[in-house]
C-alpha cells in the first residue's frame, strides 16, 4: 500500500533526530551525517596559488595608468618600468602629474618636478601621436637636466 | 602506535590541526592578490638624446647608424664608422609607411658589423609608433645604444 504524505512527513522526536545525525553505528542504515572535509589538499593548492601570485608581482610595483583613449605602441624587446616623472601626451595635450601643462611651461614644470631621485623622464603617448610633441618633451627634458628618457610600451609578440 | 589508551596522564599524540583559520587566511590572501594583480604590464624602452646631451670632450667616436625619417616616411640610413668614410643608403617608403622590412634587414646587417649605436632623427609628422618600431628593430639587431634626436 502506498504510504501517505503524512506518514512520510511525520515529525520525529529531537532525540531521534540527534541519533540520526550522530549515529553510533548500530544499525546498517543509520549513518552519521557528520563528516570531516579533508582541507589539506585544498590548502596545498591555495599555497601554490599564493606563491604564484606573489612571484608574479615582481616588476609590477611601478605601473602606469593608461586611459581608455590611449593605445600604447608595442615593442618586442623592452625592459621593466623604471622610476621617474611621467609625462602623458593625450590628444596633443601635455599632462604632468594629472595636470594639463601648456607647451611654453613644460620645461619649467619638468625642472620644478625634478628631484635627486627622479632622473628619468617617462613618456607615455598614444601610438598615433606626432613626433613633434615627443620632441618637445625631449627638448624640455634636456633643458631640465633629465638624463634618461623612457618610453612606455606594451610588450609585443 | 602513538595512541595510549590505558593511562590517564598520557594524551593522544595524534593531534588534528584546525586548518580552517589557515584556509581563511589563504582565501583572503588570494582575493587580495587577484585584485591587485596587473594583467597588462607596461614595459619601457630606454633611450637618450642623440644630439646635444654630451660635451665634445667626453664623446669618443663610436661606429653608429643614423636613421633619418623624412615627412614622406622615406628612410635615409647613414653608416658612420668610428674610423673611415661615412656611407649612406636610401630606403623609400612602402605603402605610405616606412619600409620596416628593409629597415630591419639594414639594421640587422649593421648589428653584424658591430655598429654600437643607432641615432634616430624623425620628422615632425613621424608617428610615435614608427619611432618606437625603429628603436625596437635596433634592439632586435643587437644595437643596444639608441639615441633619439629632438626636432
Amino acid at each position: 500500500m502506498r504510504a501517505s504524505i503524512l506518514q512520510k512527513m511525520k515529525i520525529a522526536s529531537p532525540i531521534k533526530e540527534m541519533a540520526r545525525i550522530q549515529a553510533k553505528g548500530g544499525g546498517k542504515k543509520e549513518k552519521s551525517l557528520f563528516f570531516s572535509l579533508n582541507l589539506t589538499t585544498l590548502i596545498d593548492a591555495f599555497c601554490i596559488l599564493v606563491i604564484f601570485l606573489l612571484s608574479n608581482m615582481n616588476g609590477q610595483l611601478k605601473n602606469l595608468e593608461v586611459s581608455k583613449n590611449m593605445i600604447l605602441p608595442s615593442a618586442k624587446i623592452s625592459d621593466t618600468m623604471a622610476d621617474g616623472l611621467v609625462v602623458k601626451i593625450e590628444n596633443n595635450e601635455l599632462v604632468v602629474n594629472d595636470k594639463k601643462i601648456s607647451r611654453d611651461d613644460i620645461a619649467a614644470v619638468l625642472l620644478k618636478a625634478k628631484t635627486s631621485e627622479t632622473l628619468a623622464l617617462i613618456i607615455q603617448a598614444d601610438r598615433k601621436s606626432d613626433y613633434e610633441n615627443i620632441g618637445l618633451v625631449l627638448r624640455a627634458g634636456g633643458q631640465a637636466g633629465y638624463e634618461k628618457y623612457v618610453f612606455a610600451v606594451l610588450p609585443g609578440t | 602506535m602513538g595512541m595510549t589508551q590505558g593511562s590517564k596522564n598520557k594524551k593522544d599524540l595524534n593531534v588534528e590541526l584546525n586548518l580552517l583559520p589557515v584556509f581563511d587566511v589563504l582565501s583572503v590572501c588570494i582575493c587580495f592578490l587577484l585584485m591587485s594583480v596587473v594583467w597588462v604590464e607596461i614595459r619601457s624602452l630606454e633611450t637618450k638624446q642623440a644630439v646635444g646631451s654630451q660635451s665634445k670632450a667626453e664623446s669618443t667616436p663610436i661606429s653608429s647608424v643614423w636613421l633619418t625619417v623624412d615627412e614622406n616616411n622615406n628612410l635615409t640610413v647613414m653608416y658612420k664608422p668610428a674610423k673611415g668614410k661615412t656611407t649612406s643608403s636610401f630606403v623609400p617608403r612602402k605603402n605610405g609607411d616606412i619600409d620596416f622590412d628593409t629597415a630591419k634587414a639594414v639594421l640587422a646587417a649593421a648589428g653584424t658589423k658591430k655598429y654600437e649605436a643607432t641615432h634616430i632623427l624623425p620628422a615632425k609628422t613621424t608617428k610615435y609608433d614608427q619611432v618606437i618600431r625603429l628603436m625596437d628593430l635596433s634592439k632586435q639587431a643587437g644595437i643596444r645604444d639608441i639615441g633619439l634626436s629632438p626636432i
